[in-house]
């Protein structure tokens, strides 16, 4: 333990804390509604939905297991770098019709558009309760990313407190209260306001780290030449099979059309105060695509650092598998202060992103499950108080996820939520151009991609999200989330037009089209 | 992107960046340098 690295560490922690409590007078509104605190009353600009979309999409955990997928498995990990390219054209495309149809009728969740668009309550349940799902997990996650860089510091994780005696997770458990309440109080605006301080420190770590570290290792070229030559790059098709390659590509598109669905980036973007402001973020997020991938070159590096062999970080690698590579690489390469810092933007940069998904799933929670099922008439106080108490449920289930049961866990249920919340996207992205799909195909779609998805996720034992699939002998290693997607849109669109072709019921559409410009 | 086959090699390295790792970052700037003239025409067109 080095007491400089800690105390800069718990410094820029307490600085963060304030700032999440003088959060609630920011921008002040009447927290008492829920696109209030759950939305921060839609008012963010540029440059604040810049930073809080970036601290949200690039998590603590992306910063510690994108590298490390490089550090143990080498080129297959780079994945997210197309992935993140990809992304921002979508985004741009879609999302500004969501922000205004949102903005006109009132919505504060994907699933109340659902809702509105096709006058359906159960494929509304069903959307809300895939993105609960899927969020959890990834709620978790953030914890480990936490853990990890706690750990990094040299932190006993089990520390005695006079008169209680030993407290395991003591430090998790203090950094997790401590987020609960300022979440509570003061809601969407406290994770906006830390996300400057997360991605200033951030950014800081990211350029020292890309400029100290190759100098100490004598630059790119001896950084590659000691990773293993075998998985440097992709393998290619061969007669029989796409390989790797078709994984990767598959990988990287699966994920970008999952992630604009997950709730706590519908969230981020609907705070947005106009639909310019959600454009002109799709042109300058990627400058933290850039940032991620020198981030994910952290892996490679970390390798040629030969951090793994190192005795001092045995035990670390141990607890934490190849996931402690950057922190060792850090601990390695740094002087202890910015020791401090790097760790602090970990940390800091699990807070963010862990706030902001609480948020998105009690408001999911609060308006299409409780206001729809459990009290239709409940008024805007009360709507706003079932949100803020549900945030405290959902960060107190993620904890005790991360402390009863082993990490892999949540990591394997986190790769499954990518599988799920991808089979909302015939609902939210299709139902933004068209009402034509009919409810219970796209329901009946939906159970299908999710069938297929959790059962070549379950085939591979929840380890791998690649299933191969094979066509006339020929394999092709695809993404799950990518084939029962495919299965998925197959099922809407077959269905509805057999309902179109029988039934000729019209569509019960909320919205016109006029919300949509 | 979606075409791996296309740029997963290691030459030309830059300053010892195997292609494979500069290419992509190099799409990241590409990707904006897209976006941005779509951006301007997009808002000049909304405000007439």
């Amino acid at each position: 333990m080095n007491t400089t690295a800690v105390t800069i560490f718990i410094v820029l922690f307490g600085l963060v804390t304030v700032l999440g409590f003088v959060a609630a007078r920011w921008r002040r509104g009447d927290l008492n509604q829920l696109h209030e605190w759950g939305l921060g009353g839609r008012r963010f600009g540029t440059v604040v939905t810049w930073f809080l979309l970036g601290g949200d999409l690039y998590t603590a955990y992306t910063f510690i297991a994108v590298p490390a997928v490089l550090f143990g498995a080498g080129a297959t990990g780079f994945f997210a770098v197309p992935y993140t390219i990809l992304v921002y054209p979508i985004v741009y495309a879609v999302y500004p019709r969501l922000w205004s149809v949102a903005q006109a009728k009132g919505y504060v969740t994907a699933a109340d558009f659902v809702r509105g668009r096709f006058g359906n309550g159960t494929l509304a349940l069903a959307v809300a309760v895939t993105g609960i799902v899927a969020t959890m997990p990834y709620i978790a996650l953030q914890l480990v990313g936490m853990e990890v860089a706690i750990a990094g510091l040299g932190i006993s994780m089990d520390i005695a407190v006079p008169g209680i005696g030993v407290v395991h997770d003591l430090p998790l458990l203090i950094a997790f209260v401590v987020l609960a309440v300022y979440t509570y109080s003061s809601g969407l605006r406290a994770p906006a306001l830390i996300a400057l301080v997360k991605d200033a420190l951030l950014y800081v770590t990211v350029i020292a780290a890309v400029i100290i570290i190759p100098a100490e290792l004598g630059g790119f070229g001896k950084i590659f030449a000691a990773a293993d030559p075998k998985t440097l790059l992709l393998a290619s098709a061969t007669a029989t099979s796409l390989g790797p390659q078709a994984a990767y590509a598959t990988l990287a598109l699966g994920s970008t059309l999952a992630l604009f669905l997950y709730p706590h980036a519908v969230t981020g973007l609907l705070s947005a105060s106009s639909r310019h402001v959600v454009r002109r973020n799709a042109v300058i997020l990627p400058a933290y695509s850039f940032a991620l991938g020198l981030i994910a070159l952290l892996g490679t590096m970390a390798v040629a650092a030969g951090v793994k062999s190192m005795p001092q970080f045995a035990a670390g690698f141990k607890a934490f598998g190849n996931q402690y590579a950057v922190p060792a690489l850090f601990v390695h390469s740094f002087p202890p202060w910015f020791v401090g810092v790097a760790f602090a933007a970990i940390a800091v940069g699990a807070l963010v992103p862990a706030a902001i998904m609480s948020i998105a799933c009690a408001n999911l929670f609060t308006r299409n499950i409780y206001r729809e099922y459990i009290d239709p008439d409940c008024k805007p106080g009360r709507e706003a108080q079932v949100a803020k108490i549900v945030s405290l449920v959902v960060k107190l289930g993620a904890l005790a996820f991360i402390i009863e049961l082993p990490t892999s866990y949540a990591i394997q249920l986190q790769l499954l939520g990518g599988i799920l919340i991808i089979q909302t996207l015939p609902s939210v992205i299709f139902g933004l151009y068209t009402n034509r799909l009919n409810p219970w195909a796209l329901l009946t779609g939906w159970i299908a991609g999710i069938g297929s998805g959790t059962f070549m996720a379950a085939a591979n034992g929840f380890k791998v999200s690649i299933y191969p699939i094979t066509l006339f002998g020929y394999t092709i290693p695809c993404y799950a989330a990518v084939s029962s997607l495919v299965l998925n849109i197959a099922v809407s669109f077959a269905l509805s037009w057999l309902f179109a072709a029988v039934l000729r019921t019209p569509p019960r559409d909320a919205t016109v089209e006029a919300d949509y410009a | 992107m979606l075409w791996v086959g296309s740029y997963d090699r290691a030459l030309p390295a830059l300053i010892g960046i195997p292609f494979f790792y500069w290419y992509q970052m190099l799409w990241i700037v590409l990707g904006v340098a897209v976006m941005l003239p779509v951006y301007f025409f997009d808002e000049r067109n909304e405000k007439r």
